[in-house]
């Protein structure tokens, strides 16, 4: 069974914004969510560092238990997803992600906190696979027509991998190996759990900096 | 005067039930069920070559796309 996972090798990313702007034009995102972004740390200082940012899709996600209404639920290949007819907005989930992946849609005059609205792992919704009612509610769903994340594939360095956990992990090993340097992968620990003793498959968890 | 007493809590409660609160936790039946991505969505948007069949199928469509990331496999190539 494929585990769907998110990658950001940061030695790579160049904070060119390419992730963000794919998942906004392929979703059609509204206007003041941003289901990804690009966050750089020591901005300006020489060393620094631009990861991608999103929903990583938690093993054990924090947002699945303190949703009062229970509207999340995970796919067979573990993707976080939600059912927006359940959400009420009461925005819980955005203070338990420690990656500020739930985002709140502005609706109406007195700009009224909308339903959640996160990143997918372009992987739709509820809805049926490729209906209308899913593309308006959660976006494209890429992997029912067989691809992967819009923001991964389109990555043009190749910073943030996206797939099959065990593929993107084994890509990323090969660059440690090539390059000497960069096993730390942001957020893997936190997302993803420790890394089990003797296994390979699995990066280092790095250091938060 | 017993029947009259019986009657009586027969009322009361009937009465009373209006105070009863709805349950407003989220049932079962009102979580929708998610239709698994290898059953695959609208063909027209397929990935090229790629026909939804079964979820091994699926799953092998989804390994050999993410090598497309893999820059060191595409250089020895």
């Amino acid at each position: 069974m494929a585990r769907m996972k998110f990658i950001c090798d940061a030695e790579r990313c160049i904070e060119c914004n390419g992730c963000v702007t794919a998942c906004k034009a392929e979703h059609d995102v509204p206007w003041g969510v941003n289901r990804r972004r690009v966050v750089t740390l020591n901005d300006g200082v020489a060393g620094e560092r631009s990861i991608s940012v999103a929903c990583m899709h938690c093993s054990d996600a924090p947002c699945m238990a303190v949703c009062p209404v229970d509207c999340f639920y995970r796919t067979d290949e573990g993707v976080v997803l939600h059912d927006k007819d359940i959400c009420i907005g009461c925005g819980y989930c955005s203070y338990a992600c420690p990656f500020g992946a739930p985002q709140f849609p502005s609706n109406g005059t007195f700009g009224l906190r909308g339903k959640m609205d996160k990143c997918t792992f372009c992987a739709g919704g509820p809805e049926d696979n490729g209906s209308q009612a899913e593309n308006a509610k959660y976006g494209r769903n890429r992997l029912a027509e067989g691809k992967l994340p819009a923001c991964a594939e389109m990555c043009s360095t190749k910073a943030l991998l996206g797939g099959d956990g065990d593929v993107v992990a084994d890509i990323l090993r090969t660059r440690v190996l090539n390059r000497g340097k960069g096993s730390e992968v942001w957020g893997w620990g936190t997302a993803y759990g420790k890394p089990t003793p003797g296994s390979n498959s699995t990066p280092v968890e790095g250091k938060k900096s | 005067m017993i029947g009259r007493g019986a009657l009586g809590c027969v009322l009361l409660a009937a009465a009373l039930a209006a105070c009863t609160e709805n349950a407003q936790t989220t049932s079962a039946e009102a979580k929708k069920s998610d239709v698994p991505g290898w059953k695959g969505g609208n063909p027209a948007y397929n990935a090229s070559g790629w026909v939804a069949s079964d979820q091994a199928a699926w799953e092998s469509q989804l390994r050999t796309r993410a090598q497309a990331q893999n820059d060191y496999a595409a250089a020895v190539k």
